[in-house]
């Protein structure tokens, strides 16, 4: 798939309506001056309102322009997309005063007055055209303030939901300086008769697909930093042993450990360790291997159960699981061995930590009131808070690579995989299964 | 010879008519209906329950004597196996020490090992589906090797016994409740050579 953006400034074509909010920016007393281009607005939660923003439908741009279910698709993975991020407040179709068929997606087509008044602040319209195989978008965000921008693709027509997810990353740079990940992907178990196998999916659950066929027991996916591999904990030559498969070519090799029993491997950040759980002899520590998989040395060396690796965004240090106080509970350790410290102090029963991608959290499941519930703490121990209120069983939690989601568990009768935003709390069920481990960022192939 | 009407099936009706007298009219003892029950001729019935005929006593020879001894003690084997597979032991929450109350299961698992000393076990180790996944990997690895330590300080040689955790993969019982929880938190026994 290629895709070449064009930054086109529309200020003389905008004129009319940025005068026109610049009047009324100054009757409300604030400056409608404001930042340059390059300086970002910070909308959303935390930082101020949300943005209104009107999603046009995708048009075909064929010989008849017209409504199509495939533009209305594209429509709605976007709107699902930035709708996801509470930074905006998506404004219902029902409100667009805009005459469907006299408009187009050039601002000389687009009446900008009927959108800003019903609200909008962004708008962004798109077209499509399919010439038997190829399927060519053209995808544009207007905005009052500053300039918008446009951005096309060309793809096949079966790739339209990446295309889609493809503008709502640049849309979120537009506005936060930072893409979004809505092109990511998320590995997690599903249970068939008897066995469970892992499977791939898009971030928003869409695209499910089977990646091992072994019909024993598979557990634990995680991703190398590069999106290329995934390591995952396998029954599938007899007792549990850490395989790693080429996510693209499917190539699986046994990491070779002497254990009775290897689990959880995870890499570190920039791909140069990874960090498994080792049981020997009655006893599980945790060993820091090389990126071929051989052993480098011993992490943690004590008689109780040491598992759950996460490792820290800058790779110095890990937060693990220990039952070492006598309960499990979410410690640290740096790289090197040193400077262990317990980090949760409340609840009987803490486990599977996951570091936030920039740094400044720790999300792990406790147990209260007798079921597993999400919390998040400072990796100094403070500020522990929980993150959901919802009813049943929630564990394994996995953060996107923006930081911005985290994907889970939630049990209640069966296993579900749900997406939750951190900042809003909103939340979506993708699907059945368990376990879910988010990808990093995908290499444009 | 046209046999159709009334009159040409008379020969019929006369033989079948023979037939039936000679079969529903003899007033002798009703034949017995279960064969296995002796017949009792015209005598007062037998308040006691029928007794079955003892089986025809064996011919005495000394090899058949030895043949039995044998399948006996396959039988026996069987026997003992089937209970040293089927007794299970069971753990507190997030423990893995052997509990008093299945030290005599233990004990009796060391006995059977103790007299056939060919057997090769290997113990699973489970644990209920509370906790991280890789968490009750570990935990069920070290019920496992606490049952196995116990055997083995009874004086069973620990290359006999191998070990495995299923962590909280296979629950016997998937109900969500304590009693589901505490079936689950086990130590399974196979025998896996001999």
């Amino acid at each position: 798939m290629n895709r070449f953006k064009d930054r086109t400034h529309k200020r003389s074509l905008l004129y009319g309506l940025v005068l026109a909010s610049w009047t009324v920016f100054w009757l409300a007393g604030s400056s409608p001056l404001r930042a340059q281009p390059k300086d970002f607005i910070i909308i959303g939660p935390g930082g101020g309102r949300q943005l209104p923003l009107a999603v046009g439908a995708f048009r075909d741009m064929g010989t008849t322009p017209s409504d199509t279910p495939l533009g209305l698709k594209i429509t709605q993975v976007i709107t699902d997309d930035l709708r996801a991020t509470g930074l905006f407040r998506i404004l219902d179709p029902v409100t667009f005063l805009e005459d469907p068929l006299s408009s187009g997606i050039v601002p000389e087509q687009i009446d900008f007055r009927s959108w800003s008044a019903i609200g909008a602040e962004a708008l962004i319209k798109g077209g499509f055209r399919i010439q038997g195989d190829r399927l060519e978008v053209e995808a544009r965000l207007f905005e009052v303030i500053r300039s918008g921008m446009t951005a096309k693709y060309v793809g096949r027509p079966e790739d339209f939901r990446r295309i889609a997810h493809s503008f709502a990353n640049e849309v979120i740079r537009h506005f936060t300086g930072e893409p979004g990940a809505f092109d990511t992907q998320i590995a997690y178990v599903s249970r068939r008769r008897g066995s469970k196998e892992i499977f791939l999916m898009d971030y928003d659950g869409y695209a499910p697909r089977q990646f091992t066929r072994n019909r024993s027991i598979n557990l634990k996916p995680a991703w190398s930093p590069d999106g290329r591999k995934l390591a995952y904990t396998s029954y599938r030559e007899g007792r549990p042993s850490v395989f790693v498969a080429d996510v693209r070519k499917g190539g699986i090799r046994r990491l070779p450990l002497q254990a009775d029993m290897a689990t959880g491997a995870v890499w570190s950040p920039d791909g140069s360790l990874m960090a498994v759980a080792l049981s020997r002899r009655g006893n599980t520590d945790l060993y820091l291997l090389n990126a071929q998989g051989k052993l480098l040395r011993r992490l943690t060396s004590h008689f109780a159960i040491d598992v759950d690796p996460a490792w820290s965004p800058d790779g110095k240090t890990l937060a693990f699981t220990s039952n070492r106080s006598g309960s499990p509970q979410i410690y640290l350790v740096e790289v090197s061995g040193k400077n262990f410290r317990r980090i949760t102090f409340e609840g009987r029963y803490n486990t599977s930590p996951v570091w936030s991608p920039k740094g400044d959290l720790i999300v792990f499941n406790g147990i209260t009131k007798g079921e597993f519930k999400l919390f998040s703490i400072r990796p100094d121990g403070t500020r522990l808070r929980r993150l959901t209120s919802l009813k049943g069983g929630q564990s394994d939690p996995s953060w996107s690579p923006d930081g911005r989601f985290l994907v889970f568990t939630l049990e209640r009768g069966g296993k579900s995989v749900y997406l939750l935003n951190v900042a809003t709390g909103w939340l979506r069920r993708l699907g059945r299964g368990e376990s879910p481990a988010w990808s990093p960022w995908m290499k444009n192939s | 010879m046209r046999m159709s009407g009334v009159r040409g099936r008379i020969p019929f009706l006369m033989v079948a008519g023979l037939a039936v007298f000679l079969v529903g009219c003899p007033k002798k003892a009703p034949i017995p209906v279960k064969p296995a029950e002796p017949a009792k001729p015209a005598e007062a019935p037998d308040p006691r329950p029928a007794v079955p005929k003892p089986p025809p006593a064996p011919i005495p020879a000394p090899e058949v004597k030895v043949e039995d001894e044998d399948a006996k003690k396959a039988r026996e084997f069987q026997q003992a196996m089937r209970q040293f597979e089927s007794e299970l032991i069971h753990f507190d929450f997030d423990r893995s020490e052997i509990k008093d109350r299945y030290k005599p299961v233990l004990n009796r698992k060391a006995f059977f090992l103790k007299n056939h000393p060919n057997v090769r076990i290997q113990i699973e180790g489970h644990c209920d589906e509370r906790g991280s996944v890789q968490y009750n990997l570990a935990l069920g690895d070290r019920r496992a090797n606490s049952a196995k330590a116990y055997l083995v300080a009874l004086g069973i040689s620990a290359d006999r016994i191998s070990t495995i955790s299923f962590g909280e993969e296979r629950p016997l019982d998937s109900g969500r409740n304590e009693e589901a929880w505490a079936k689950n938190r086990r130590d399974r026994f196979v025998i896996v050579g001999q």
